[in-house]
């Protein structure tokens, strides 16, 4: 009887941690995706740079701050794209090279997408 | 982690069912369950360490569903008969009154040479002697022979059975074991005295087997 009631704990506690897993990747997509956008936002309306790079260096404390713990709850390859692509938009700013950027937070933007995508309970993620 | 918990799920039943579509055959020594269990888990623990991407809680996770599935379905086929047997399957008549049971034989694709086979394996070598044979949910076959060609018991023969117990290993490598002491209604007292009387130290003796008459026998360490 111990071991059952062990068994459907352990079955309890997954579930749980399933929908904590879900919701931290979904809130962390969501974080993200904020900071991204408010880096488009300056760089369209042209606002300036200094505020861009305040974001930017804002993106990337948040992101490690996630990463951590999103590299135990989702496949650590996404999370090596967004890092790699985070990685190249300051120095992006820097040069001025705002098309590209614009193309490089699209990309993690993908990133996000996908890495929300996979925890989604879909039929072309059950099958 | 959400879409890891339903494929697991959806395998484990799968596999099942695949398992139990095989038939008997194919189980060996296990329950279908247990070895759906051993090979997905198996095969689960590899892939976190062959793939460095994906985290080890993909591994551990599925792992911990499966035995906690295991666990809960082999309790309900405690509490329920009917789920045990659709889980577990029934034994199976092979062989009813000296007769083959083509039938049985053939819903559970057992060719005549395999039942020859799994009776040769029970030291049974002409199949005429044969009274009964089951296969068994796991697999295996019980065997009951022909009254006239079965072995001879000492009550068939009224002899006095002797009232000689097994020996238990009392003394494993240096280490007592006191649970077999007790099992053999044997004492530490009586142990103490085999040690004394035989003058050695309890550190070299490799193995001491006695029964519940007390009779003993000694292995010394030699290296």
């Amino acid at each position: 009887m111990k071991t059952l009631y062990t068994a459907i704990s352990i079955l309890i506690f997954i579930l749980l941690f399933s929908i904590f897993s879900f919701n931290y990747i979904s809130k962390s997509k969501e974080e993200i995706t904020n900071i991204l956008n408010s880096i488009e936002n300056n760089i369209t309306k042209k606002e300036n740079i200094e505020n861009t790079k305040i974001n930017i260096k804002y993106l990337e404390e948040q992101w490690q701050k996630k990463e951590n713990l999103l590299s135990i709850l989702t496949k650590h390859e996404i999370l090596d794209n967004i890092r790699t692509n985070i990685s190249t938009l300051m120095p992006l700013i820097e040069n001025q090279e705002n098309g590209i950027l614009l193309s490089e937070i699209k990309k993690i933007k993908t990133y996000l997408i996908m890495m929300i995508d996979e925890e989604k309970i879909s039929f072309k993620n059950l099958l | 982690m959400t879409i890891i918990i339903y494929r697991t799920i959806m395998l484990y039943i799968i596999i099942i069912i695949a398992f139990k579509m095989m038939g008997k055959r194919q189980v060996g020594e296990l329950q279908p369950s247990e070895l759906v269990i051993t090979i997905m888990v198996s095969n689960i623990a590899a892939l976190p360490i062959e793939n460095m991407n994906i985290p080890l809680l993909s591994g551990i996770f599925p792992i911990l569903i499966l035995v906690s599935f295991e666990i809960i379905f082999s309790f309900i086929c405690l509490k329920k008969p009917k789920f045990r047997k659709m889980i577990t399957g029934s034994p199976a008549i092979l062989i009813l009154d000296g007769k083959i049971q083509q039938q049985n034989l053939l819903n559970l694709r057992f060719t005549l040479e395999d039942l020859i086979e799994e009776l040769r394996l029970k030291d049974v070598f002409d199949i005429s002697e044969v009274d009964s044979c089951i296969i068994e949910t796991n697999g295996k076959i019980s065997v009951y022979k022909k009254q006239e060609k079965d072995v001879v018991t000492k009550e068939d023969l009224q002899i006095e059975p002797s009232t000689k117990k097994p020996s238990f290993p009392i003394i494993v490598d240096g280490e007592i074991n006191k649970i077999n002491l007790g099992y053999c209604n044997l004492t530490e007292k009586w142990l103490n005295n085999i040690i004394e009387e035989k003058q050695i130290d309890i550190k070299n003796i490799f193995l001491l087997t006695a029964d519940a008459q007390g009779q003993y026998k000694i292995v010394k360490r030699e290296i």
